[in-house]
């Protein structure tokens, strides 16, 4: 075997027992919406959305985006003040996630790290703000149309201890792949 | 003929000229025109014994409200100048970081924006707010430990956010009971209390209001807090079958912020009993 071809061999064996692509099966982009639910009481639940890139290959998605979770408002009709406080959570995110196919349908399980800056206000003015990397666990569904091109997901994403509460986050949205 | 109509007219003229000019003094400036330097503020709180306080705020020029031979210049909050009434430490002051949402739930129960009222309630308290200016109040959930802080929080002028009070303690009347009756003019009415407080003053107002009479009042300051104080017979006045609302009031200074040119801040305890008196 020549020097070429035997580096080539080794960086391939080194690069499938980490799991490093070689080849693309699928690039794409994913917009998911939804709500995000703090577990601390007296929040009302917000809306909440993601835009992100995706890389599925073998099985393995590996995911990266910018995340809203939302304006979380303090209910009114628990204050007695009637102020109208809230929390504002935006960020990004990394996610690694592990596919199970059960056609028609698959399901994904993953999980990965919110970077996040939240933002409180108490009648419009600023109180504090806090950035914070918090970790999460995702669990989708997603049915793929259109020859594969495009699927359609639905899932529920746990955000643990984002600036003081639990978050969670279920959501639908579509995957056009290219 | 004509020259002593046209003076006439001249001198009517001026007189109106006069009048309009006096009448169209402007008795308010808006915040945003005015530095915190020039601004004295008067703040009381009143604790009557329930599940709320009371809170009014009025902000004049250079001078507390009424001084006598001062036209009072009061102060219209603008341009997102605010008043805060809070139980603690204004949020502005705080880091909540570390728990944002736990945090600022808790802030939402202890602080409150004071707003522009119409609301004349304690006029008795000793004349420290002018009622016919602008003023703003708010009203609070009772605080365990007393003590509350006045924040005005400007936009384009100095913070004074430490203004604050530690109100006299909770009391309760004793004595007279509630629809007790008493003679005017043969009964002694002792007014009983505790518990006892240092470094308050205490006033007794009490208004009588009478069917065919109208209303009275009676004003006394009482000397130490030692739980009672006692009315003489024939002191109050009134004819007839009349009502008297004994109004027992603790008052304490707190502190101004130094941002002020001046201040005055006051915390008031009022507790309450209606009687029947007689001739």
């Amino acid at each position: 075997m020549s020097p070429i071809k035997a580096l080539v061999s080794t960086l391939l064996c080194a690069a499938s027992l980490l799991h490093l692509p070689l080849y693309a099966n699928e690039v794409g982009v994913e917009i998911n919406v939804g709500l995000s639910n703090a577990d601390v009481e007296g929040y009302d639940a917000a809306t909440a959305g993601n835009l992100g890139v995706l890389w599925h290959h073998q099985n393995w998605s590996y995911r990266a985006g910018l995340v809203h979770l939302g304006k979380l408002e303090l209910s009114r009709d628990d204050s007695s003040n009637g102020n109208y406080g809230h929390i504002e959570v935006n960020g990004g995110y990394l996610q690694i996630g592990h596919r199970f196919n059960f056609a028609p349908i698959a399901l994904e399980v993953g999980g990965g790290a919110l970077l996040s800056t939240s933002k409180a206000s108490l009648d419009g003015n600023r109180v504090d703000e806090d950035d914070d990397v918090s970790p999460y666990l995702d669990l989708r569904i997603i049915k793929s149309l259109a020859g594969g091109h495009v699927g359609l997901q639905g899932g529920f994403r746990y955000f643990v201890d984002v600036s003081g509460s639990d978050l969670n986050n279920p959501y639908v949205g579509v995957i056009v792949s290219f | 003929m004509r020259i002593k109509i046209t003076t006439t007219r001249i001198a009517i003229a001026s007189l109106l000229l006069v009048v309009v000019a006096a009448c169209s003094y402007d008795n308010y400036v808006a915040s945003n025109e005015v530095s915190t330097r020039q601004i004295f503020a008067t703040f009381q709180i009143v604790d009557e014994g329930g599940d709320q306080i009371f809170a009014e705020a009025q902000l004049t020029r250079d001078l507390p409200p009424n001084q006598p031979n001062n036209r009072d210049t009061f102060v219209k909050l603008e341009s997102d100048d605010q008043l805060w009434l809070s139980a603690g430490e204004h949020f502005s002051q705080v880091s909540i970081s570390d728990d944002l949402f736990g945090g600022l739930k808790e802030f939402n129960e202890t602080q409150i924006q004071m707003r522009a009222t119409q609301e004349i309630l304690y006029t008795f308290l000793f004349g420290t707010i002018n009622y016919d200016g602008d003023r703003y109040a708010a009203r609070l959930p009772h605080s365990e430990n007393g003590q509350y802080q006045v924040a005005l929080i400007r936009q384009h002028h100095t913070d004074a956010t430490e203004s604050t009070i530690t109100m006299p303690i909770d009391f309760e009347l004793s004595a007279p009971l509630a629809s007790d009756t008493y003679s005017r003019s043969n009964d002694i009415i002792q007014i009983d209390w505790a518990p006892v407080e240092e470094n308050v003053s205490i006033k007794v107002e009490i208004k009588t209001s009478c069917l065919n009479d109208g209303f009275h009042s009676y004003l006394d300051t009482v000397e130490m807090d030692e739980g009672r104080h006692t009315i003489d017979a024939g002191v109050l006045e009134g004819e007839g079958h009349c009502t008297s609302v004994i109004n027992l009031v603790k008052s304490r200074l707190g502190s101004f912020d130094s941002a002020f040119t001046g201040g005055r801040v006051a915390g008031h305890q009022i507790r309450s009993v209606a009687i029947n008196t007689t001739d």
